[in-house]
């Protein structure tokens, strides 16, 4: 197993790992490329014995397994397997599913749901980790209080951890650095994706904001103090996640990221 | 450092002198120090300075035609401010880096006839400044104005809300800017509670009071101490609540929390 510390979640390729032969390229473009691990779930048309040994031959490893929680919730059992099967420790969701994401109590619903399923996976030695997004920091009226928080602070640190992404927490208007560092001790592993503004028709308008998602290096964020912070709190892996590449092929995108990702020292 | 008022905020409560009077009156009671005003048109520079010393407030910022420099000196003298603003780079230019630069050479010439006048231009950003030229590995027009325009009369005045928009980080910029900033807009960033839970992609942003959004104001008012900050001007474009409420939300957190006075 390789120790690299630069991965790239596959859903930023994703157009081109619906068919296990598309996925076979899609992984041996990206191995040239430099990347030597993903971050991932069930791949299309194959069994977990058929990927893993895809991944192998390419020298791939995984930093973390995805689902949705609901699958997750329905298959317990299967995703504990996986998770064993492929060595890891833990198992992200992208977001809480809609219904949780109303109000108040729906993020309580939504945290206990968590609590629940991360319980049952920790008996097997997996923890379940959230991914944010900006809708995460909205301020609730009734109590002041924003999900990001609710999470932060209502998640069992036994059974949750986090990994936050850099551009939906700067999307929140909040502090990137700030919220590495606070979760210390329940982050493996960050997302990673820049934040920039774009040329627009409207650009005589000052309050129109085109915010677009990145290549890492070219938009705004802070990168060096990022990985500086992420290297001193001991982060195993920062995944590239890219949810859209505009006019660029996805494959010039996440290489982009990963030379920059060198550039500022991981390897 | 004094913590004042950005006219924008109180833009509908100062169109007549008896009015603005009463604005002032509002805020200088409330506890703030200064407020950029803009020049009122039934005030002379000195009737307005007049003014403002009698509820105690400073002015921050003069505004007025800055290819008249005779006239801008002198105001600047009467009032007792030599922070002047700037335009923003017009909207057909914020385009290309070209663009930019064009700005930039247009502005150091405006600059010319003040330089060793002690006054500074001060440029007020919005996210679009952070717009990023690919052709310039991802540099800004933000970048491209502090680069290329006279350090010694063109400042910058960063207004953090319009910063994070643009994913910028406002300790970084603090730190890019030191000795050519004076005076920072303060007010904070919400994502609107009322988003609909099933667009994740969507970012329905907010003006708020400082301390009720999401920006993480510790470090930046840190920063803005290292930095030599000497006025906080607080700045709100919308509220859903009156102006003066807002005003007196935020500087009780800039007061109370975070300890600016």
């Amino acid at each position: 197993m390789s120790m690299t510390k630069i991965s790239l979640q596959l859903y930023s390729v994703r157009e081109h790992t619906q068919t296990p032969e598309d996925l076979k390229e899609t992984l041996k473009k990206l191995r040239n490329i430099g990347y030597q691990a993903i971050q991932g779930g069930r791949a299309a048309g194959m069994t977990k014995e058929e990927y893993k040994e895809v991944l192998d031959s390419l020298g791939i490893s995984m930093t973390s397994y995805a689902a949705d929680l609901p699958e997750i919730a329905g298959d317990l059992k299967g995703y504990i397997e996986d998770c064993h099967y492929f060595g890891q420790d833990e198992i992200m969701i992208g977001c809480l599913p809609a219904e949780y994401r109303r109000d108040e109590d729906t993020y309580r619903q939504g945290i206990a749901k968590m609590n629940e399923v991360g319980r049952e996976l920790k008996k097997e030695g997996i923890y379940l980790s959230f991914h944010n997004h900006a809708q995460e920091f909205r301020r609730f009226a009734k109590s002041g209080r924003r999900a990001a928080d609710m999470i932060f602070e209502e998640t069992d640190p036994q059974a949750v951890r986090f990994i936050w992404d850099t551009h939906w927490i700067a999307a929140g208007g909040e502090d990137v650095l700030e919220w590495i560092r606070k979760s210390q001790g329940r982050m493996q592993y960050l997302h990673v994706k820049d934040l920039r503004v774009t040329y627009s028709a409207m650009a005589s308008d000052t309050e129109y904001v085109r915010k677009e998602w990145a290549e890492i290096g070219e938009g705004n964020l802070p990168w060096e103090q990022i990985i500086r912070l992420g290297e001193s709190l001991g982060i195993k892996a920062y995944i590239v996640e890219q949810d859209q590449t505009y006019e660029r092929d996805p494959f010039d995108a996440v290489e982009i990221s990963y030379k920059k990702l060198r550039k500022l020292g991981l390897k | 450092m004094p913590i004042g008022v950005c006219g924008w905020t109180i833009r509908d409560y100062i169109f007549t002198e008896k009015q603005t009077r009463e604005t002032l009156k509002k805020i200088a009671d409330m506890g703030y120090k200064g407020v950029e005003l803009g020049q009122r048109e039934f005030w002379t520079p000195a009737q307005q300075k007049e003014a403002l010393d009698e509820y105690g407030l400073q002015a921050i910022t003069i505004d007025g035609d800055l290819a008249n420099p005779e006239e801008i000196i002198k105001k600047a003298e009467i009032v007792k401010c030599s922070s002047v603003c700037l335009k923003s780079i017009p909207g057909n230019m914020m385009g290309s880096p070209e663009g930019f630069m064009a700005y930039a050479e247009m502005v150091n010439k405006l600059a010319e006839p003040y330089k060793g006048t002690g006054i500074h231009f001060i440029y007020h950003n919005h996210a679009q400044e952070l717009r990023n030229f690919p052709e310039l590995d991802g540099k800004t027009g933000l970048d491209i104005l502090i680069e290329n325009t006279d350090p010694d009369v063109v400042w910058f005045q960063i207004d953090v809300h319009w910063l994070v928009a643009g994913g910028g980080d406002p300790v970084q910029w603090l730190k890019k800017l030191k000795g050519r900033t004076s005076i920072i807009h303060y007010k904070d960033y919400g994502i609107d509670f009322r988003c609909r839970e099933t667009s994740l992609g969507n970012v329905p942003r907010q003006f708020l009071e400082v301390g009720q959004g999401n920006i993480n104001w510790e470090p930046i008012t840190k920063a803005c101490y290292e930095n030599g900050i000497e006025w906080f001007s607080v700045e709100q474009d919308q509220t859903a609540r009156d102006p003066f409420t807002s005003l007196q939300i935020s500087l009780n957190y800039m007061r109370d929390k975070l300890n600016i006075e």
